[in-house]
């Protein structure tokens, strides 16, 4: 594996405001990686430190290899941007700017293929400012990936979608992981991150709570998984006494458990005791990133926390 | 990456066929200066100038209302067009891309004097065909001079206004403040208006003043050659705005 982007105890103020706290994460060659965390936290401004828009007080940043402020020449023609907020001329055709920006690289994805990956094809001759909100960030899309960068920065792709839309912006996303490009991706949805993120570092008031996969992430929130089954009332009751974090409510069980095969060895008492029913009610659920998240974002913002 | 001429070539006919689509650009920048000197003409082409016999005052508002035109095209429209692309994040975005970002400015920059030389030779065709005035047969060079000269010094005043301006929305009003007044006592639109002595000699150091004397000469038959003050006043003002240009222009927009 090779380390695309490194980020190194990044700090960066704005004035009084502290905005990024020592965050550290360091980013591998065909991986989505999510930044996600509240508006606020200090995603934008991890993604402008990268792009070379800003310079970080403290600590440093590589990507590919290379200083982005520095090293910004050879950099740009590998890197492909979508920021969070950016105009287009608006009195360009989709086409035309399409393959304006194709001719600012050497090597440029095809025309065509641009144009299926986003799905722009049916609003080629249209001037951009007669396009809907969804297919202009999708226009984003096509001109992040015009001239077939390795990286890819995209800083919340999908804010004010509709599903159909983010659907579609999530299907784009799959295509370039596809294509084997490394992507960073900041986004305030759970969702998102959970179906598009290989690995998701969730940032809050600017420092990287965690990091890691949504099953590492729930290891390191203490989650457990979700069991539910039925049963009768006697095993019912027994397997609620054995498993502290198990409830039963008439007959129906349900809870967390922290390990999975504690009770996966108890489940001959459901076969004996209750018939087919039993089985199949039952449910194991992995943690959830949501589940993951709020519980890191409780643990962070608990008022015992001595931070400033 | 093709070579630079091509690019520049390609990127300033890109910024070309956009700008003469967009319909508000193109009545400002095209349109007005000609309707304004359709009703200058219609209102005053046959009154006197001072005690002058020779001339009417049509014949120094056609020199006026091309300096209006340069000053319109390469001045208010470059400077609000750059404030609007900067604020959108459009610059931020070719920032992104290895496209150099001298080769976008100086298509910008060409754009603006293709523009500019269209707009100033519309109202001095118009001048002719509506009004029978033209520029003196020898000064015709001076004109030519005279225009290029003025385009870049008021192009660059817009690139370093275009800096100062930090919302989309202030941008027509900021530019417009800048020079409508400057324009109205430089004698753009009435040549024969009287102002005060103190008030003619701050005048004159500006460019709007400076501007219309390097046309009007080369309208009017009792000039000689090229005013060498009004090249030096032009000359100077576009100097120092590169300068402050190349010192305050940004690619992001302000910070909110």
């Amino acid at each position: 594996m090779t380390t695309v982007v490194e980020v190194d105890r990044v700090s960066k103020s704005f004035g009084a405001q502290s905005v990024l706290r020592e965050i550290s994460f360091s980013i591998e060659r065909g991986e989505i990686f999510c930044l996600l965390g509240p508006n606020g936290a200090g995603k934008t401004t991890t993604l402008e430190i990268l792009e070379g828009f800003l310079e970080p007080d403290s600590g440093s940043v590589q990507v590919l290899g290379c200083d982005p402020l520095a090293s910004g020449e050879a950099l740009r023609p590998r890197v492909g941007v979508v920021l969070q907020e950016s105009g287009f001329p608006k009195f360009f055709r989709v086409g035309e700017i399409i393959d304006t920006w194709r001719s600012y690289y050497d090597d440029p994805l095809p025309y065509d293929e641009i144009l299926d990956l986003v799905g722009l094809r049916s609003d080629e001759a249209k001037l951009v400012r007669r396009l809907s909100g969804g297919q202009r960030r999708r226009l984003d899309f096509a001109l992040a990936v015009a001239g077939d960068p390795e990286v890819i920065f995209l800083d919340e792709p999908t804010t004010g979608f509709d599903p159909e839309a983010r659907a579609r912006c999530w299907e784009a996303i799959a295509g370039l992981r596809e294509l084997g490009k490394t992507i960073l991706l900041t986004t305030h949805y759970l969702d998102e991150a959970e179906r598009l993120g290989d690995r998701i570092a969730v940032l809050l008031d600017g420092a990287a709570g965690a990091i890691g996969s949504t099953q590492e992430l729930a290891q390191q929130a203490d989650l457990g998984v979700t069991v539910s089954f039925q049963a009768t009332a006697e095993v019912a009751e027994q397997l609620a006494r054995e498993f502290p974090g198990l409830k039963n409510a008439d007959e129906v069980v349900d809870g967390q458990i922290d390990d999975v095969r504690s009770l996966t060895r108890r489940l001959d008492l459901l076969d004996n005791h209750a018939s087919q029913r039993a089985f199949a009610s039952l449910r194991v659920q992995p943690p959830s990133l949501e589940q993951a998240y709020l519980a890191l974002v409780g643990r962070q913002s608990d008022p015992m926390d001595s931070r400033p | 990456m093709t070579s630079i001429p091509v690019r520049l070539g390609r990127q300033t006919k890109l910024e070309q066929r956009a700008f003469w689509r967009n319909p508000d650009y193109a009545f400002f920048t095209f349109l007005l200066p000609l309707l304004l000197l359709a009703l200058l003409g219609a209102v005053n082409s046959g009154d006197e100038i001072g005690d002058r016999t020779d001339i009417n005052a049509i014949d120094l508002v056609v020199p006026g209302v091309v300096a209006f035109a340069v000053m319109v095209s390469a001045y208010a429209n470059l400077a609000s067009r750059l404030a609007v692309l900067r604020a959108d994040g459009v610059l931020k975005r070719i920032r992104t891309t290895p496209l150099d970002p001298r080769a976008y400015l100086t298509a910008q920059l060409l754009s603006t004097l293709t523009t500019t030389l269209l707009a100033s030779a519309a109202t001095i065709l118009l001048g002719f065909v509506a009004f029978g005035v033209s520029p003196r047969a020898e000064a015709v060079l001076a004109l030519a001079l005279g225009l290029v000269l003025g385009i870049i010094c008021f192009a660059a005043l817009g690139l370093a206004l275009s800096s100062a301006i930090s919302h989309a929305d202030a941008a027509g009003p900021i530019t417009h403040a800048t020079y409508l007044p400057l324009a109205l006592v430089s004698g753009v639109f009435d040549p024969s208006i009287n102002i005060p002595g103190w008030l003619e000699t701050l005048v004159s150091l500006f460019p709007v003043q400076a501007l219309v004397e390097l046309l009007v000469a080369a309208y009017d038959p009792t000039a000689d050659g090229v005013p060498l003050g009004a090249s030096l006043v032009l000359a100077i003002w576009g100097i120092g705005a590169i300068a402050i240009a190349m010192r305050t222009f940004s690619w992001v927009p302000s910070r909110k």
